[in-house]
């Protein structure tokens, strides 16, 4: 099992030196297997800083961070073995593609945990059904693909490790909407098909609103907010003091009801804002 | 006269069997805000590129401000007329120090030392970066790094600003600090502004909306006329805002509403005046 569990994570970027600056200040959270969690912030928030701790990328200048129980910082064995547990997919992944072929790319990292060929063969064709590459693009160069291909077969390279936790940061920056709800769709059918966890980092309030079960929203260093979706967007003034956007089905719903259309009920997704409008039409129609 | 005219034009990028630019018709005017959408791959860049005779055209024409971007003697006027701005803010700043960074395209265009002072000072005011103006680049936000890199174009005082996808890169407040400031550029200095963009919310303000479909031009109009093409923006695999898909699912059922209101208060009154009728 990977269930995270940090424990009043601090972490202070160039120490002792003029340009010093607390990046994380007193975060504590348990993630259960098999959360799908979204996590919002300003840039500069501290979200980045935090999922770096998550597979012991970064090391806390205090506190602790657990997965499946065990203190990922204990030694060389735990730190290492947290990265093959704890799979993260950076920004703009497609420009850490290399190898000569899409298989090999995907292949690498099972390749790194010393697998057999039979059980690294395996996992790529599994990791690249999840992610949706196309198994005709194998033998082909990563480079030459579309942007939403070579995402999505960074994606793959990662699920290829089986992790228990999948963490992505901002994965649709940059495609087109069409690629934006493909990776979505993809992602939503990995948690479901796979039981990992997955925390996806994101500034896009819509996407969030729609996929995630639950939202933690960092400001300066600090969870200033953890919830549901219903309960993080029924405050979107809070949300606003902390330059977060709301989602556009929540700020459409405001200004309806400034306009004096009654809508009842919590509103963060565009199927919530229509059945609100109709249900105010039908009232009105008695 | 148009300020920029594409006559027909055709491009295949060199060991590419199919055309990026398949017979492309597009005037705009002087002074006007177009922005251009399309699915990755649609041939937006391609169409921003040979707007400043980085690529020219293998058929077909395209002038800019009277010029003929095919003769080859005549490439950098149009270079001077039409400043580029590109998606990743890191690749385009040269200096170590703000306003050296602005000042490089000036200097290279042999513009007097006075002047340059001038021109840097005042395209720093028009982005709003002026205080950082002694600021070292790379300790800035993308938001910020990007309109130091639009500062940079407007010292070389272009017509015409070109940016493909600006904000691709950028965080919700970047991305408003940059449009906003392409926006006021526009409006208060008459400057021909063509905005490349995924972000169907960037182009609500535009006077014109082009959309781009696997190199040809399918639709140019203003962007109520083009969202309102819900079947057609779907079909394109674009978003419309919000606004825009909310009035069109009431109108599937049972409402006759207007689906032009794209900003929310327009669109909020509409509907609100439609439940009080019932």
């Amino acid at each position: 099992m990977s269930e995270i569990r940090v424990e009043k994570l601090r972490h202070v970027y160039s120490a002792g030196t003029p340009f010093e600056k607390v990046a994380i200040e007193d975060v504590s959270l348990t993630i259960p297997q098999g959360q799908f969690v979204g996590i919002i912030g300003h840039t500069g928030s501290g979200k980045s800083t935090f999922i770096q701790h998550l597979n012991a990328l970064l090391q806390p200048t205090s506190g602790k961070v657990f997965v499946g129980g065990r203190d990922i910082n204990e030694n060389k064995f735990s730190r290492r073995d947290v990265k093959w547990q704890v799979g993260i997919v950076f920004q703009y992944p497609e420009y850490q593609l290399f190898e000569e072929t899409v298989y090999r790319d995907i292949a690498f990292g099972p390749r790194n945990m010393k697998l057999s060929e039979e059980e690294i063969d395996a996992r790529v064709r599994e990791a690249a059904k999840f992610a949706q590459v196309d198994e005709e693009l194998f033998e082909r160069s990563p480079l030459e693909l579309s942007g939403g291909q070579k995402r999505r077969i960074a994606i793959a390279g990662v699920i290829a490790l089986r992790p228990g936790v999948l963490i992505l940061d901002e994965p649709t920056a940059g495609l087109d909407p069409a690629g934006c709800r493909q990776i979505l769709d993809n992602i939503s059918e990995y948690h479901r098909r796979s039981g990992s966890t997955v925390i996806i980092v994101s500034h896009n309030m819509d996407d969030t609103a729609r996929i995630a079960e639950r939202i933690v929203a960092f400001d300066h260093g600090r969870i200033a907010m953890d919830g549901t979706p219903e309960e993080i967007f029924s405050e979107p003034e809070r949300l606003e003091s902390m330059g977060l956007d709301v989602p556009r089905a929540t700020s459409l719903a405001m200004a309806l009801k400034a306009a004096g259309v009654p809508l009842d009920g919590s509103i963060y997704t565009h199927g919530q804002l229509l059945s609100a409008v109709l249900r105010a039409k039908e009232a009105r129609g008695c | 006269m148009s300020i920029i005219s594409f006559k027909q034009v055709h491009y295949t990028y060199p060991g590419d069997e199919l055309e990026s630019l398949c017979g492309v018709d597009l005037e705009i005017e002087q002074g006007e805000f177009v922005a251009v959408l399309g699915h990755n791959g649609s041939g937006k860049s391609t169409l921003a590129k040979h707007m400043n005779a980085i690529l020219v055209p293998d058929e077909g024409k395209v002038v800019v401000d009277g010029i003929d971007s095919s003769e080859e003697d005549d490439v950098y006027q149009i270079r001077r007329r039409v400043g580029m701005v590109f998606q990743n803010p890191d690749n385009q700043i040269v200096a170590n120090v703000v306003e050296d960074d602005v000042a490089f395209a000036p200097e290279n265009l042999g513009v007097p030392s006075a002047e340059i002072r001038e021109r840097v000072d005042a395209a720093l005011k028009q982005v709003g970066m002026y205080e950082y103006r002694t600021h070292a680049p790379h300790l800035l936000s993308g938001g910020q790094k990007q309109r130091v890199a639009i500062a940079g174009v407007i010292a070389m005082q272009p017509k015409i600003i070109v940016l493909d996808e600006p904000t691709a890169m950028l965080d919700p407040q970047g991305r408003e600090e940059v449009l906003s400031t392409v926006t006021k550029l526009c409006r208060e200095k008459g400057m021909t502004v063509v905005l490349i963009t995924h972000h169907m919310d960037e182009c609500v303000g535009a006077d014109k909306l082009v959309i781009m479909s696997n190199g040809y031009i399918k639709a140019v109009g203003t962007p109520a006329e083009i969202f309102s093409d819900v079947e057609m923006m779907a079909r394109e695999g674009l978003a419309v805002p919000e606004t825009t898909k909310l009035l069109y699912e009431l109108n599937g059922l049972g409402f006759s509403l207007p689906l032009g209101e794209l900003d929310e208060e327009s669109c909020a009154a509409a509907i609100a005046a439609a439940i009080k009728k019932e």
